[in-house]
């Protein structure tokens, strides 16, 4: 017999593969972006190369940008968005295929998760097709249908069709998490609620939502992570444009990196969504109560 | 699971409520499927004449020229769904194998820090790529990793580990420790129980965290981008971009063939593991509780 | 189940094994082509330029004839190329980053707007000294070198050049009775977009706001800002004029267009705004005036271009810009081009490869795959005939601007001026801005992001 000591050794031993991947490529870069936005340092140009500490002044100086407060703000407000138009349609489908004797479950189930397994660059390629502006745009003929004038959405409407993809993208994702935690409630609960006299929406308030609150909490985390760094799907589709109306976060890191070669003032603001993001998970954690 | 709604016969509250569902299901399947038809009559057809690629049209005429193109003419598609296939699923073979054995070694034993190491995987990969890309390549420099289909392997194994260690952590926690113990007095080694108890066991939850992986490693786009110079070498999706830049004007029927292209293997392993998928992440929503 | 959950089992095992055995093979691979290297003296040199079909093609007419040459020469330089991203913006960063991790190619296509900053962060080499010695120096137009230099010295080669001007319908013109004499000032300009908004078809195309990116600047705003007095970049002082009265004035020109509504200022402000001005409503004959240079007689309105326009050189004219002073002139743009890495395995080798690809016979047969600038070289039209009748003739013609032409140098931080001045001109097309109210704005903004040292106010 192994002792228990040699035991838990070669368990760690189990776990290096996974760590050391994550710390080579992934930690030591942030570790290094972290430095970095305590610097003047340059991607390209005279300070590329001589570059020096310049304390939080990379810091001052976004907490001063009103460009940098609008895309705060805006990432926030793109996540609480995000959040409830994907919740919304997430449970509501999720609750409908939890029935069932529905008919169409299963090819709802397939049409609902298909987007989410389509690649970014196919993404925006055809939401570009979508929101084309003018009469032939796929979305205003679709709407011309119901006598609505063509709108000119990436212009008109950037931040609401940025929003719009993202539900079509990851409602899927959504659905799936909940749909697993819904089937999981042991059908007696369920029943003893409605002995008790409960309507189906005191059930679902009281009894069924509080139940899969740990599947909403990762589900929330996982989203709202993805959402405040969203970078691609916005790069793609408007750049940050018109005028700083979709720049969000993601993208201003970006333009401040390599549009303005300014890597200390981009990896400060990194850093700051990093904060941001501690901070909005032990919200999370706070609310739901949930212990992880 | 029957609901109480629906036993007796319906009423008229319930048919409209019916009616509602259905609607909601109709309008949801319209925008979920809608987009694609674009995309599948664009990459299948012979554009009329003053009519922008952009638009959805109904095409007069049907031809495969656009999969000609992408597949044996400029596109060479063929290698570049080579190099995908073996970055992708190196990288998530990997990733699920790494995975397994840590996720396995933090379901099992507690020791200091173990949340704060797990959380922190997880929250350090908000810091975009846009800002760690340097750093990045500076290392695979070092480890002679530019322009090598490993380095981009290596990458995507790098970037899927820790949302898959949570998972992984989360399914062995569901597996008694009752059918590990019982298998120790048989004798089986540590290794032996892992791979003859547990990953059976968590099986679901591994195609359904494989599933999630290969979507998001297949999706790669800004990591291959930097790394890769090698023609040879390119990706799908960066030779998606490249070649359909004639002069200015894009060929939205070869670039469409070659999304078809693309998008073909994340859905046929998504059909694939589609049950594990489900079932993985009701095993997975559960675990945590 | 049981079976069937077993079977699965051996199923993601397979999966498993065979990828990392996948990924064992790559690794394999990896290390055998890296030992292949070194050995022999034989040195390849690596050549980076975006990865767009004809440019390819156009390069690898260059690549294959000088190891041809080198071949027979005995000398023991070759040259593979190493395609970059499609697109500008990927282009760039790549470019950049291979730069800053010391692995960028030792033969680089630039842009223009990158070039200042490689430079001054020592990445690219200064090829001066090669220059003077290089005897076909003297056939080269003065002002193509004159506008590469940076610091006084050279990196690229001087011999990428485009010429912008308005381009106009002729046609259109024409058959609404409107005289298409050039405007020398902005107020003749002013009549004549008048007179084709009563005509019913759009006056005018001038590249402003965000969403045109780049083009903002360099197709519009630096033209427009130089036909008024004064300096953009003062070189004495090393500053950006933020805030000048050529500035306000400039700004000006793009509220008189907008106010009047002769500028497309819907489409300026949709994502790719160049689809329905250049590719759509210039073609159609709805939109009759452009600004733009010589490669749109070839990419955008060509026979084999985005939009052909058909008797394209019948129907479509150049007007160069008007001036405060009534002395119309052209902008001739430069700075971009091929560099040498600094760090390159082989200086000599590098240069005797840019020297090559400006050999007339080496142009004369890339210029088959397309034409899409004028050469800058003043004999090539003797040495390679064919390309007097190419596109028309019209490139020829525009190297006779290259005389009088305007430049401009690409200067350290342009990237943040360019930015700006998308800001502020969408923020006057679209009215919600005074022209004083958009350079005070761009003024601030200015000074906050390139710092007070660097930029100045006249």
């Amino acid at each position: 017999m192994i002792s228990r000591r040699s035991e838990r050794n070669m368990l760690f031993v189990f776990l290096v593969p996974a760590v050391l991947t994550v710390v080579v490529f992934t930690i030591l870069p942030a570790l290094w972006a972290v430095a970095v936005s305590f610097t003047d340092r340059a991607l390209t140009g005279e300070r590329a190369v001589t570059y020096g500490y310049v304390g939080f002044s990379n810091y001052i100086r976004l907490f001063e940008n009103e460009t940098f407060r609008h895309s705060v703000s805006l990432t926030l407000w793109y996540t609480l968005w995000t959040n409830l138009g994907q919740f919304t349609i997430g449970m509501a489908t999720a609750l409908f295929l939890n029935r069932a004797n529905l008919w169409g479950k299963t090819f709802l189930l397939a049409v609902v998760v298909l987007p989410m397994v389509i690649p970014g660059v196919i993404q925006s390629l055809i939401w570009s097709s979508m929101l084309a502006m003018g009469e032939y745009g796929t979305l205003n003929r679709f709407m011309g249908l119901f006598g609505v004038e063509p709108i000119a959405w990436l212009r008109e409407a950037p931040m609401l069709s940025v929003t719009l993809v993202n539900f079509w993208n990851n409602s899927g994702f959504a659905m799936i998490m909940f749909l697993a935690g819904l089937e999981n409630i042991p059908n007696e609960v369920i029943e003893a609620a409605h002995i008790d006299g409960a309507s189906p929406w005191q059930t679902l308030i009281r009894i069924r939502l509080p139940l899969i609150r740990y599947v909403i909490m990762l589900w929330l985390l996982l989203n709202t992570l993805g959402c405040l760094g969203v970078f691609d799907l916005v790069y793609t589709l408007t750049r940050g444009g018109p005028g700083n109306l979709t720049q969000l976060v993601g993208i201003f890191i970006y333009d401040q990196s390599f549009k303005f070669y300014e890597l200390g003032l981009g990896s400060a603001a990194s850093v700051i969504l990093l904060f941001l993001s501690l901070i909005i998970g032990i919200i999370y954690i706070r609310l739901l109560r949930v212990s992880l | 699971m029957r609901q109480r709604i629906f036993e007796t016969s319906p009423s008229l509250s319930q048919r409209v409520t019916l009616i509602g569902i259905y609607t909601f299901m109709v309008v949801l399947s319209l925008f979920c499927l809608i987009p694609f038809v674009w995309p599948l009559l664009s990459a299948f057809s012979i554009k009329p004449e003053n009519v922008s690629g952009l638009y959805l049209y109904w095409p007069e005429q049907w031809t495969l020229k656009g999969f000609d193109d992408a597949i044996f003419g400029r596109g060479k598609a063929l290698t570049l769904l080579r190099n995908s296939l073996i970055t992708t699923i190196g990288g998530v073979g990997m990733a699920v194998i790494f995975s397994a054995l840590g996720g396995y070694t933090l379901s099992r034993i507690d020791f200091r820090f173990k949340r704060a190491l797990m959380y922190s995987f997880l929250l350090i990969q908000i810091i975009p790529s846009t800002a760690t890309i340097l750093p990045f390549f500076i290392i695979m420099r070092e480890l002679r990793l530019v322009d090598s289909l490993f380095g981009v392997t290596i990458g995507l194994t790098a970037a899927q580990i820790p949302f898959l260690l949570w998972v992984m952590k989360g399914f062995f926690d569901e597996v008694p420790r009752e059918l590990e113990e019982s298998a120790a007095l048989d004798g089986a080694t540590r290794w032996g129980t892992l791979w003859h108890v547990m990953l059976p066991l968590s099986l679901p939850g591994l195609g359904a965290a494989s599933v999630l992986a290969f979507n998001s490693a297949w999706a790669a786009f800004f990591m291959p981008l930097i790394l890769l110079s090698s023609p040879d070498k390119f990706l799908l999706p960066l030779g998606l971009f490249r070649s359909i830049i004639g002069y200015t004007n894009i060929d939205y029927r070869m670039m469409n063939a070659m999304s078809i292209i693309y998008f073909l293997p994340s859905l046929l392993f998504f059909v694939l593991a589609r049950r594990y998928l489900v079932r993985g992440m009701m095993a997975g929503a559960m675990a945590g509780n | 189940m049981d079976q069937n959950s077993r079977l699965k089992r051996r199923d993601v095992l397979r999966i498993m094994a065979g990828a990392s055995g996948m990924a064992l093979l790559a690794a394999c691979g990896v290390s055998g082509s890296s030992e292949s290297a070194g050995g022999s003296e034989a040195i390849e040199l690596t050549y980076m330029t975006p990865d767009r079909e004809l440019g390819q093609q156009y390069d690898k007419i260059i690549i294959d004839s000088f190891n041809e040459r080198m071949k027979k020469e005995g000398k023991p330089w070759s040259v593979k190329a190493v395609p970059g991203p499609a697109t500008d913006n990927d282009y760039n960063t790549k470019v950049n980053v291979d730069a800053a991790a010391g692995t960028m190619a030792d033969i680089v296509g630039l842009n223009s707007s990158v070039v200042a900053d490689l430079a001054a962060s020592g990445a690219i080499a200064d090829i001066t000294p090669y220059l003077d010695k290089w005897p076909e120096l003297t056939h080269v137009y003065p002002v193509l070198r004159e506008g590469n230099l940076i610091n006084g010295k050279n990196y690229t080669l001087p011999v990428s050049a485009s010429t912008f001007t308005f381009f106009y319908r002729k046609d259109v013109l024409a058959s609404n009775g409107i005289n298409d004499a050039q405007p020398k000032t902005w107020d003749d300009f002013y009549g004549i977009c008048d007179n084709i908004a009563k005509a019913g078809v759009k006056p005018v195309c001038l590249p402003a706001a965000t969403p045109w990116g780049g083009g903002t600047w360099e197709e519009g705003f630096r033209m427009v800002w130089m036909s008024f007095e004064g300096e953009i970049y003062s070189e004495a002082e090393k500053k950006w004029i933020v805030s000048s009265p050529g500035l306000l004035k400039a700004l000006t020109v793009y509220q008189t267009l907008a106010k009047n509504k002769w500028l497309t200022v819907d489409e300026l402000l949709n994502p790719n705004p160049w689809e329905p001005t250049k590719y759509q409503q210039f073609p159609a004959g709805q939109l009759a005036v452009c600004t733009g240079g010589d490669w749109q007689w070839t990419f955008d309105w060509g026979p084999t271009g985005a939009t052909p326009i058909e008797g394209l050189f019948e129907k479509v004219g150049r007007w160069q810009f008007p001036s405060e002073t009534g002395n119309p002139f052209v902008f001739v743009g430069t700075g971009g081009g091929s560099v040498i890495n600094a760090k390159t395995k082989n200086m000599d080798a590098a240069w005797e490869f840019l020297a090559h690809s400006l050999r007339a016979e080496v142009q004369c047969e890339a210029n088959k795959i397309y034409l899409g600038g004028p050469s800058g070289m003043d004999n090539f039209g003797e040495l390679c005939p064919e390309y007097k009748t190419q596109v028309g003739g019209k490139m020829l013609e525009a190297t006779e601007f290259f005389a009088t032409g305007k430049i401009l140098r690409n200067q350290t931080g342009e990237s943040k001026i360019v930015d700006g001045i998308g800001r502020a001109t969408e923020d006057v097309i679209t009215l919600k801005a005074t022209p004083e109210e958009a350079m005070a704005a761009f003024a601030k903004a200015m000074t906050e992001s390139l710092g007070a040292d660097n930029v100045k106010q006249v």
